[in-house]
C-alpha cells in the first residue's frame, strides 16, 4: 500500500523536501526531521529552522524489489528491477531514510553519502521532486565542476 | 561593467560510448566519443538545479534565466523549483525560462547580462538538457544531457563582459520540431543548413569585432555549440579560426549534444582554462534563424573549477542500460 501525498501536502513540505530544512530545539538544541509540532527530546514547542547539510552516512540499508515497492515507485522498480533504500545518519545527528541513487554497486554501512535532489515520482500528473543520497563527489570527476 | 561572478558545470553519472552505438545501431553521430545520458530519476529541472547549487548563493537574486529544450512540463513556469531548491524563493527575483531552441542558454545569458547592467544587483543563468525518447541512429543520437550555471554581477573577478551582437533572420526548414513533437526534423539539405549558419553566426562576429576593435585572432578560446566541424570551417575559417581556438573548449565529443546548454558548458570549460586577459568568445546558433557573439575577458578567478575533469567523467553504461535511460524499454 502506498502513501499518496497531496499536492498541498507535497507544497507544504518542499522545505524539507529540497532544502532538507530541519528543526533545532530553542529549549534543548535537539535536531529533528521531519519538522514536527514540538521536539521529541524535551516536548518543547519552540524551534528555529536548520537547513541541514545533506552530508551523512550509511547506518542501514536494503532493497527493494518490484514486488515490494509502493505503487507510487512501481515504475521505478519495474524498471530497475528494484531499488536500494538507507538510514541515513546527517551529520547533524538525525537519521532519515531515503533512496539511494547513481550506485555502481551495493552500499555498505558506513559509505558517505551527500543528498541530491532527483525526480521521486509523478502523481495525478505532477511530478514529485526530493531528496535522495549519492555516494557521488561533488566536485569529482564524475560528477560536478564549480 | 557586467561580470561572471562565478560558474559551475553538472552532467548526470551516466556515459555511453561511441562504440557502444556503434555496435548496436550499425552508425555512430560523427565526431562523437561518447555522450552523458540523465539517469532515471532525474531531468532537466534536476540537472540545473544541480549545477546552481555549486554557486555561492546566500541572498534572492535579483534574476534567475533557465535556459532548457527539454523541461518536463510544457506549458508553466518551471524556475520556481531552483528558486526554491536554493532557499531563495520570495519576492524580488525576476524570472525567465528560454525553450525553443539551442540558442536559449546565449539568449538567457543576454537578457540576464542587460538586466544585471540595468537593474544592478546579481542574476543566475542556468542551461540544462536531457534528452530523452531517442535511442535510434538518427540525428536525434547525439544528443546528451549536462547543465550549466552562470552567476552575473555588476562585478566579479571570473570574468568581464566586453560586448555582445546579434543577428536575426528568418531561414525557415532547418531542424525542428512541431508543438508537441519530441523528435527533430531536418529538411536535410546540408548546403542550406551550412549557408544559414554562415549568415547567422558570420552576421553576429561581423556585427562584434569592429565593436571591440578586435580580430578573430585576439580571442584564445572560441566557444561553439554545433556539432559539426565542417560547419564551423565553413562559417569561420574565413575569419582565420584556428583548431586550437575551439576544440579545446568544445565539449561535444565528450558530452553530446548539450542543446541550450551546449553553448554555457563550453564557456565554463573555457573560464577554467583561461589565464587573467585571456579573452573568449561564445558564438550560438538557433535554427530559424538567429545568432549571439559574446565576448569576455578572463579575470583573476577564473580557473581551478575541475570543468574538464567533469566533461571527462562519468560512469560508462551498455546499450540496454542505454535504451532504459532513455525510456524506449
Amino acid at each position: 500500500m502506498g502513501a499518496h501525498v497531496s499536492v498541498p501536502m507535497y507544497h507544504r513540505t518542499l522545505p524539507q523536501r529540497l532544502r532538507l530544512e530541519a528543526q533545532r530545539c530553542s529549549a534543548c538544541g535537539q535536531v529533528q526531521f521531519p519538522p514536527r509540532a514540538a521536539c521529541e527530546a524535551c516536548r518543547a514547542a519552540d524551534s528555529e529552522v536548520l537547513a541541514l547539510s545533506g552530508r551523512g552516512t550509511v547506518h542501514a540499508w536494503t532493497f527493494i524489489t518490484a514486488a515490494g515497492a509502493p505503487p507510487e515507485f512501481s515504475d521505478q522498480a519495474a524498471q530497475a528491477g528494484g531499488y536500494y533504500v538507507a538510514i541515513v545518519e546527517l551529520e547533524e545527528g538525525p537519521r532519515i531514510t531515503a533512496q539511494l541513487t547513481d550506485l555502481t554497486e551495493a552500499p555498505a554501512v558506513g559509505d558517505r553519502v551527500t543528498a541530491v535532489v532527483r525526480k521521486l515520482y509523478r502523481e495525478e500528473g505532477v511530478q514529485r521532486y526530493g531528496f535522495k543520497f549519492t555516494m557521488r563527489v561533488a566536485g569529482a570527476a564524475n560528477e560536478s565542476g564549480s | 561593467m557586467v561580470a561572471i561572478a562565478s560558474y559551475a558545470c553538472h552532467f548526470p553519472q551516466a556515459a555511453v560510448t561511441a562504440e557502444t552505438l556503434r555496435t548496436a545501431l550499425g552508425a555512430a553521430p560523427r565526431g562523437l566519443t561518447r555522450k552523458r545520458v540523465a539517469g532515471p530519476d532525474e531531468d532537466a529541472l534536476t540537472l540545473a538545479l544541480a549545477a546552481a547549487r555549486d554557486l555561492p548563493l546566500d541572498d534572492i537574486p535579483r534574476g534567475m534565466a533557465l535556459a532548457s529544450m527539454s523541461l518536463p512540463y510544457a506549458r508553466r513556469v518551471q524556475a520556481g523549483l531552483l528558486v526554491d531548491g536554493l532557499g531563495l524563493a520570495g519576492a524580488g527575483a525576476f524570472i525567465s525560462e528560454h525553450t525553443t531552441s539551442a540558442r536559449a542558454g546565449t539568449e538567457a545569458l543576454t537578457l540576464h547580462a542587460a538586466l544585471t547592467e540595468g537593474w544592478g544587483g546579481r542574476s543566475v543563468v542556468v542551461a540544462a538538457e536531457a534528452a530523452r525518447g531517442h535511442a535510434g541512429a538518427g540525428a536525434d543520437a547525439r544528443l546528451g544531457a549536462g547543465a550549466a550555471a552562470l552567476l552575473l554581477a555588476p562585478s566579479g573577478g571570473v570574468a568581464s563582459l566586453l560586448g555582445s551582437e546579434h543577428y536575426a533572420a528568418e531561414d525557415p526548414g532547418l531542424a525542428f520540431s512541431l508543438a508537441g513533437e519530441q523528435a527533430r526534423r531536418d529538411v536535410e539539405v546540408p548546403g542550406y543548413a551550412a549557408a544559414a549558419y554562415q549568415r547567422a553566426i558570420g552576421g553576429a562576429v561581423d556585427a562584434l569585432l569592429p565593436a571591440l576593435d578586435a580580430d578573430l585572432a585576439r580571442f584564445r578560446f572560441v566557444v561553439l555549440d554545433v556539432d559539426d566541424p565542417r560547419l564551423i570551417a565553413k562559417a569561420l575559417g574565413p575569419a582565420g579560426l584556428q583548431d586550437q581556438q575551439w576544440r579545446p573548449v568544445w565539449p561535444y565529443p565528450q558530452t553530446g549534444e548539450l542543446g541550450a546548454a551546449g553553448a554555457l558548458v563550453g564557456l565554463c570549460v573555457a573560464l577554467d582554462g583561461a589565464a587573467a586577459g585571456d579573452w573568449i568568445l561564445v558564438l550560438s546558433y538557433g535554427g530559424g534563424s538567429a545568432a549571439d557573439a559574446i565576448a569576455f575577458e578572463a579575470g583573476h578567478e577564473a580557473g581551478g573549477r575541475g570543468v574538464e575533469a567533469a566533461v571527462q567523467g562519468g560512469v560508462e553504461v551498455d546499450f540496454a542500460a542505454y535504451l532504459k535511460l532513455m525510456e524506449v524499454i
